[in-house]
């Protein structure tokens, strides 16, 4: 009983590898994409260099240092656009990746399938995250080369460690938005207002502190907002572990144990929330429309 | 029971269509469409089953129930004697199913690729599967073409290797939904005898197959259920459906200027049993007329002498053996094209 429980594991962990290795012929097979996405958000994190260094005269500021322990925006601004990476891919792979299924009209043919849906997403989700650490690697990359990042490689192991428990976190945002995909379809609008929310919650372009002493009051609840999703914890844990005397505004303690509780959270409620969607879509005839 | 691979009990799907100002926080139910309506059915061992109706009739909705895609309103079935509300991955594991044709593959994968990415997800063992997937190449004749994109594959190609995908498993049930839809007639005709001569019969497969080609179901399936309007109308073999109307003959007489005089005309023949129409070209009132009648023969020169006297001009008139068509338009009054 209990080796044909573990047989069956496995079978499934195959279903995922599977998926992935599916996924990822099939996103490089369209090989202009892939090289959009590893060089364009280099070039969408040129202007703010830009304009900082235009606006304080060079790569140090006092303010930004007082708000940060670390005077050097664009170090900061690099690993922050790295990590944003991670976010639009579970926002816009897993869920659209569904979608996908359904336009081209093999979803039908996924869930007609004896397997667990949970190792398909999941296999989806690695892949993802195979394609996004490539991305975010060719970024920063790229971004060192031309702009200069300074960071501590001796914490590189311990910052990986941090960001594995985002993608996981992360994993339970995209099992969420599958399952709202799949229910109401459409979902460029939502992907959008979500995508922008977080851009302005999530300090990815400028220090966690700015928030509550910039904007005050409103800045209080943004902040609040923004420790909610998990990039915000991860985003400080990280800067604090590679950014040289960076000044996180939550500790690095508390924000790993955090991330370990958003994970479980999300995962879990990610998942509740597709089988739901699942069986709602069941219910209602419309797994296959578009 | 134990005989029967597919059994429905009262199956009923009801389609609401919602919309509201403010969709979807606000919906209001507009229409109400009833695609299934007390679907009553069992396929036994081995049969190989035909579901035939006009488009919209409920086939693919009853095979998608079957396939556990979609859940009923009422009623259940049972697949390979697993309930397909209580042991759907059960089910699922029994069955193989071709739906969506070419549009079930990923056409950015190869022929290969893609067989191999669904033999995992029905957790065929990677050395069954090897072996599994060189034959059914082969056998779909698609070996030399195996390591190419799907998307450069023809239709019936396509079709060929979503079969090989759905046998892939080797299940003991198929469900087929319209499975020679938009293929030229040679592949119909290859697909056709592969469906017959080797799934059913000689690997034994139990299978359901929609079609709304009467020729096909006619040709393919030892019994066919008629469906139409979400609920099966009649269920016989073949030869014993047409043996239903087999005592009267078919006149089928096509006819320019088709008008009310001449129509009534012919259907008060106290010979004419009954009489379908379809218009060909109603620009010029070109209508076939399909009139059910005995000793055939005997009657045509009345009939050719009404449509003449009403003012219409005979294009072609001849006598025709009843077809599966002739037994559907009798039982629903409407023809399988429509």
């Amino acid at each position: 009983m209990k080796k044909d429980v573990a047989q069956n594991f496995i079978l499934e962990l195959k279903v995922s590898t599977s998926t992935a290795k599916k996924e990822l012929l099939i996103n490089f097979r369209y090989p202009l994409w892939v090289i959009f996405w590893a060089i364009m958000p280099v070039f969408w994190l040129a202007p703010l260099v830009f304009q900082g260094q235009a606006l304080i005269g060079g790569r140090s500021s006092t303010s930004f240092a007082m708000l940060s322990g670390n005077s050097d925006f664009i170090t900061f601004n690099i690993v922050g656009s790295s990590l944003y990476a991670y976010v639009m891919s579970a926002l816009w792979g897993m869920g659209l990746s569904l979608r996908r299924e359904q336009w081209s009209g093999t979803l039908e043919t996924l869930m007609v399938s004896p397997c667990n849906k949970f190792f398909i997403l999941f296999g989806k989700a690695v892949s993802d995250s195979m394609l996004t650490t490539f991305y975010a690697l060719v970024q920063f990359i790229l971004a060192s080369l031309l702009f200069g990042a300074k960071i501590k490689l001796e914490n590189l192991a311990y910052a990986i460690f941090v960001l594995l428990l985002m993608i996981f976190a992360l994993y339970g945002v995209g099992f969420l938005l599958s399952g709202v995909i799949l229910m109401y379809k459409e979902p460029g609008a939502l992907l959008n207002f979500v995508n922008t929310f977080i851009s302005i919650i999530c300090p990815v372009n400028y220090p966690l502190k700015a928030l509550v002493f910039v904007f005050e009051s409103i800045g209080y609840y943004l902040l609040i907002a923004g420790l909610i999703f998990p990039l915000t914890p991860a985003l400080e844990a990280i800067r604090a572990l590679l950014l040289p005397s960076f000044d996180p505004f939550i500790g690095t303690t508390l924000a790993l144990t955090y991330l370990v509780l958003v994970s479980v959270v999300l995962l879990f409620l990610g998942t509740f929330l597709f089988n739901y969607a699942e069986r709602k879509a069941r219910k209602a005839g419309t797994l296959g429309t578009y | 029971m134990e005989n029967h691979s597919i059994i429905t009990k009262g199956i009923k799907k009801i389609y609401k269509k919602e919309e509201g100002p403010l969709f979807p926080f606000r919906k209001k139910n507009s229409e109400v469409i009833v695609a299934l309506d007390n679907v009553n059915l069992s396929v036994e061992k081995g049969e190989l089953f035909g579901l035939l109706g006009p488009n919209g009739a409920g086939k693919t909705t009853l095979v998608k129930i079957l396939s556990t895609l979609i859940i009923p309103d009422e009623g259940t079935a049972s697949v390979n004697g697993y309930d397909i509300l209580k042991n759907p991955d059960k089910v699922r594991a029994s069955i193989g199913v071709v739906s969506s044709g070419e549009r079930s593959l990923y056409w950015k994968l190869t022929a290969k690729e893609n067989l191999e990415y669904f033999a995992r997800l029905y957790k065929v063992p990677e050395e069954v599967s090897r072996k599994r997937i060189k034959e059914l190449l082969s056998m779909m004749e698609l070996e030399d073409r195996a390591n190419e994109l799907v998307e450069k594959y023809s239709s019936g190609m396509k079709q060929k290797l979503a079969i090989a995908r759905a046998i892939l498993h080797d299940p003991e049930i198929l469900l087929l939904d319209e499975p020679t839809l938009g293929l030229d007639p040679g592949f119909s005709r290859s697909i056709r005898t592969f469906i017959k001569e080797d799934l059913n019969k000689k690997q034994g497969k139990t299978i359901l197959l929609t079609t709304h080609y009467m020729e096909e179901a006619d040709q393919l399936c030892n019994r066919i259920a008629f469906i139409n309007k979400g609920k099966i109308v009649v269920v016989d073999t073949p030869e014993k459906l047409k043996a239903m109307i087999g005592k009267y003959e078919v006149l089928k007489v096509v006819v320019v200027n088709a008008n009310e005089e001449a129509l009534t005309s012919v259907k008060s023949l106290s010979f004419v049993e009954d009489y379908n129409l379809t218009y060909d070209d109603p620009t010029i009132a070109k209508a076939t007329i399909r009139l059910y009648m005995k000793e055939v023969e005997s009657n045509i020169q009345e009939v050719v002498g009404v449509f003449s006297r009403a003012g219409c001009k005979i294009i072609s008139i001849s006598i025709e053996k009843p077809t599966l068509e002739d037994v559907f338009v009798k039982f629903t009054g409407e023809a399988l094209g429509n």
